[in-house]
């Protein structure tokens, strides 16, 4: 029996140990996952920082392409011309009402 | 290695043979994480093999037979510890085709650089299937133990034929039949 106690307490001190050394290799890991989500948070920030300022540049630009087609339109309109655009690959054809008539 | 498998290995050692045994085998054993194991740890798989044979040796039971039999505690620890594994699966073929994900998940999650054994399918049908287990621990042993339990947990008879593809047994085919 008292070697069956010696085993055992031997068992258990090698026990405590692997406690401890699952303790210490969870701190490290958690700690790895704390840092990689901090870089992925960062990296997230960022993107959306860039999407927003994409956007902001399409609606500038979508802005200027109105305002020029506007323009364009009371050019054709004053002048009293009629456009037409025929697509071929597409088979579309896009003609000015006035051109219809 | 997984330190699951070494504190399973252990845990086996204590039940079946008891704490003298268990004590024993890490002192005459050369082990260079002194015989202190966790399941979130990881250790070479020199040791396991260092065991085995050393527990083969003093309690004369062949290896292959100790791989087998720690093969079949290491499933029921599996379906306690990975239950997740085990939802919506209502056979063993099913759930060995889906091994290598769940190996891979389990291993990698705390140890992206592990060196990971492969279960490849190479015929599947309803009573037949034959995969190819690729391994430098060369554990095919231990695999058709824990496959053997797994057929018992889903209470299905399955034969399970062993072939080598290279000498070494880095390469093995297990052929399951229904």
């Amino acid at each position: 029996m008292d070697k069956e106690l010696e085993a055992i307490k031997k068992v258990l001190i090698r026990e405590r140990l692997a406690r401890k050394q699952a303790g210490e290799i969870i701190e490290k890991k958690s700690l790895e996952l704390y840092n990689l989500n901090q870089k992925l948070l960062a990296a997230n920030h960022q993107l959306e920082e860039k999407i927003l300022e994409r956007t902001k540049e399409l609606q500038e630009k979508n802005l200027q392409i109105k305002s020029n087609e506007e323009r364009i339109n009371l050019a054709i309109e004053s002048a009293g011309l009629g456009v037409w655009d025929w697509n071929i690959e597409k088979t579309t054809f896009f003609t000015a009402k006035k051109l219809l008539v | 290695m997984k330190g699951i498998v070494f504190t399973e290995f252990f845990e086996m050692v204590e039940e079946r043979f008891g704490f003298e045994m268990s004590n024993q085998l890490v002192e005459d054993t050369e082990l260079k994480s002194g015989g202190v194991y966790t399941a979130v740890g990881t250790y070479s798989h020199h040791e396991i093999v260092a065991l085995v044979v050393k527990l083969s040796e003093k309690t004369e039971i062949e290896i292959p037979k100790l791989l087998n039999v720690f093969g079949h505690h290491l499933f029921g620890v599996f379906v306690k510890a990975y239950h997740h594994f085990f939802v919506g699966v209502d056979n063993c073929f099913d759930f060995f085709k889906n091994i290598d994900n769940y190996i891979h998940v389990e291993v990698l999650k705390l140890y992206p650089d592990a060196e990971l054994p492969k279960f490849e399918i190479e015929e599947s049908s309803n009573n037949k299937l034959v995969l190819v287990y690729t391994s430098v621990r060369r554990m095919s042993d231990l695999a058709v133990g824990l496959m053997e339990e797994a057929a018992n947990h889903f209470n299905e008879d399955i034969t399970i034929t062993k072939e080598l593809i290279t000498p070494d047994g880095d390469s093995v085919r297990f052929i399951l039949t229904k």
